[in-house]
């Protein structure tokens, strides 16, 4: 690694943590400008007088506004994101036990959007100017302008309505356990095409055009042309060379998704009952579960710190010629 | 060399950017129709009884009507206005924003850039689709909260462009050049720099509107937009409902008119961009 990068990643980092209190002050202060009294809020609608007071003793909700916060920071140090009323558990477990199924639809939609992306990427780009890059270009742009809402609808209208060729909601059919085994497996994976593909088709436009310009670009660079040149067989131009270098920046990109395809992930869980973290946060709204909202709201953007971070740092390993400062 | 907006000549640019001309002739029929919508319709959108529950689309209803019996093709054309008017309000507040924003930052540098830089951190780490569920809960769904939500929002990552923008332009020798003649920093920001910030500007605009129409969209079928406009997401929340019940139509037009609206603006962009960099890889 280059001089210098190692205090760069190190200071990124450390900037990028003071995000994280930066984040909860922010939630704080905003639920403190919602009309209405703080501690009704958390305690939830309906709730009785004394589960308020109780909130507000907990919370130290009558105290001076700075103690409140130490309080609440504290709190929050010690790993207690506070307690869903809805749920009756605590926000922290509400939400831990939710991350494996969105991790996995998120997860999945990813890999397909980048694998499937970087191959009609680089079609595009072999074939430039042809009707077949054209066809790519314009049918990606028409699923990037899809609302996720309305695409993942259309899917149910063919697949689940008229065809039944998916089930309709859930992460797996009814009676269905990992005692199960394969069974439990395949019938997960039957769940997840739909609602993966859909976060799939409106993330794939980015992928497509980023692999191909890249490509385009390495593939009249000077030293694809050396290579040719030396009479290198076009396959090995192709993959070992051109594509390599066009991957680097899909890597940056694929790190910010994270932070935009959260909306995404939200709706496409809503609509398909995928029982995930995008999931929860609609059902914390719709109760109105303060708690719970601000504990998702502070998980999210503890995920995308931590990937914007990880981005950087493989960014810099992957590609030796990338000097920060 | 500086980049005159007027220079560019029209014809000429339309037949060199298919994106854009076919974007100009999208764009121009549904503003049409959203304009035209007290023209062409005589049926409230919000008003429901039209007909007793989903109607297929016929003569009288040429979109249908969903389960409580309101005028899809009403809604549908009546929701133009309420898409363009949050894209467009909330882009100019945005756009206002970071331009000023921007502006200073990059042309003082100093104290005001590093708390620009770490205000655009800050929302650069957050999802800003949560963030605006949240506020959305806690000020209510009207749509002047939802507009100010967007921009307030939305500023930050388009005064980042703005400011690494000036920060080369400033640099200039023409910039040095006014600046021993005497310019004062506001001439040179507003006379000699903005007018360079702007075409990169227009690019950003047009993502930012057709990110605006798709955030509304998203809210409203959240049930988190306001109930008393027409708004295309809260058709296609209804059209959850009615698909099961073979209405397709309540999902399609909503959906073929959102997309279009969405498409054209992304093609607009494009479009801009082509004009703007000629350079770039096609």
């Amino acid at each position: 690694m280059p001089g210098g990068t190692k205090e760069y990643l190190l200071k990124r980092t450390v900037i990028s943590f003071l995000m994280v209190p930066a984040v909860v002050i922010f939630t704080f202060f905003l639920l403190r400008l919602a009309p209405g009294d703080p501690a009704v809020l958390m305690a939830g609608e309906g709730a009785s007088p004394e589960f308020v007071e109780m909130i507000r003793e907990i919370y130290g909700l009558n105290k001076p506004l700075h103690e409140q916060l130490i309080i609440y920071l504290s709190k929050l140090f010690t790993g207690d994101l506070g307690y869903s009323f809805t749920f009756k558990r605590a926000v922290v477990d509400v939400i831990f036990e939710r991350i494996p199924l969105t991790i996995l639809l998120a997860g999945t939609g990813a890999l397909i959007a980048i694998s499937l992306g970087i191959f009609l990427g680089v079609v595009a780009a072999i074939k430039k100017d042809s009707t077949a890059d054209n066809l790519i270009s314009s049918t990606t742009l028409v699923f990037y302008s899809i609302p996720i809402f309305a695409l993942a609808q259309f899917l149910v209208l063919f697949f689940v309505i008229q065809t039944r060729l998916f089930p309709l909601s859930g992460y797996v059919s009814l009676g269905l356990s990992w005692d199960d085994g394969l069974k439990y497996v395949l019938d997960v994976g039957w769940h997840l095409i739909l609602p993966a593909v859909s976060l799939a088709l409106i993330q794939m436009a980015t992928y497509v055009k980023l692999t191909r310009t890249s490509m385009i670009e390495a593939l009249y660079s000077n030293y694809i042309i050396a290579a040719k040149a030396r009479g290198l067989n076009s396959r090995k131009i192709l993959f070992k060379h051109a594509l390599k270098n066009a991957l680097l920046p899909i890597i940056t990109v694929a790190g910010i998704q994270l932070g935009l395809i959260i909306g995404g992930v939200v709706i496409t869980e809503t609509i398909f009952s995928w029982p995930g973290v995008g999931r929860l946060t609609i059902e914390a709204i719709d109760a109105r579960d303060y708690p719970l909202l601000m504990g998702v709201f502070i998980f999210t953007s503890i995920s995308v710190i931590i990937a914007n971070i990880v981005t950087d740092i493989v960014y810099t390993y992957i590609d030796p010629r990338v000097k920060l400062r | 060399m500086r980049l005159k907006l007027s220079n560019i000549n029209i014809k000429q640019t339309l037949r060199r950017s298919r994106s854009l001309t076919l974007s100009l002739i999208l764009l121009i029929t549904i503003l049409f129709l959203g304009t035209m919508a007290s023209f062409l319709t005589d049926k409230d959108p919000l008003k429901t009884g039209y007909s007793t529950g989903l109607t297929p689309p016929n003569s009288d209803f040429l979109m249908g009507t969903d389960q409580l019996g309101r005028d899809v093709f009403s809604w549908t054309i009546y929701g133009v206005r309420t898409a363009l008017f949050v894209s467009v309000t909330s882009t100019t507040l945005t756009v206002l924003t970071a331009v000023l924003v921007g502006l200073f930052a990059g042309y003082f540098g100093g104290k005001p850039d590093q708390l620009l830089m770490r205000i655009t951190d800050f929302f650069l780490s957050i999802p800003r689709f949560i963030l605006i569920i949240f506020a959305v809960i806690i000020f209510g769904p009207t749509l002047l909260n939802i507009i100010l939500i967007l921009s307030i929002f939305s500023w930050p990552s388009i005064a980042r462009i703005v400011r690494a923008e000036v920060f080369t332009i400033k640099e200039r020798e023409y910039i040095q050049a006014s600046r021993v003649i005497g310019a004062s920093n506001i001439d040179i920001m507003f006379n000699e720099i903005l007018p360079n910030v702007i075409p990169p500007m227009l690019v950003a605009s047009a993502l930012q509107m057709s990110d605006a129409i798709l955030v509304e969209a998203a809210l409203s079928f959240l049930g988190l937009g306001d109930p008393n406009v027409p708004s295309w997401g809260r058709m296609l929340a209804i059209a959850r409902q009615a698909i099961y019940a073979g209405g397709w139509w309540t999902l399609l037009y909503p959906a073929l008119f959102i997309t279009i609206s969405v498409l054209a603006i992304n093609l607009l962009a494009d479009g801009l961009n082509d004009i703007l960099n000629p350079k770039t890889i096609r």
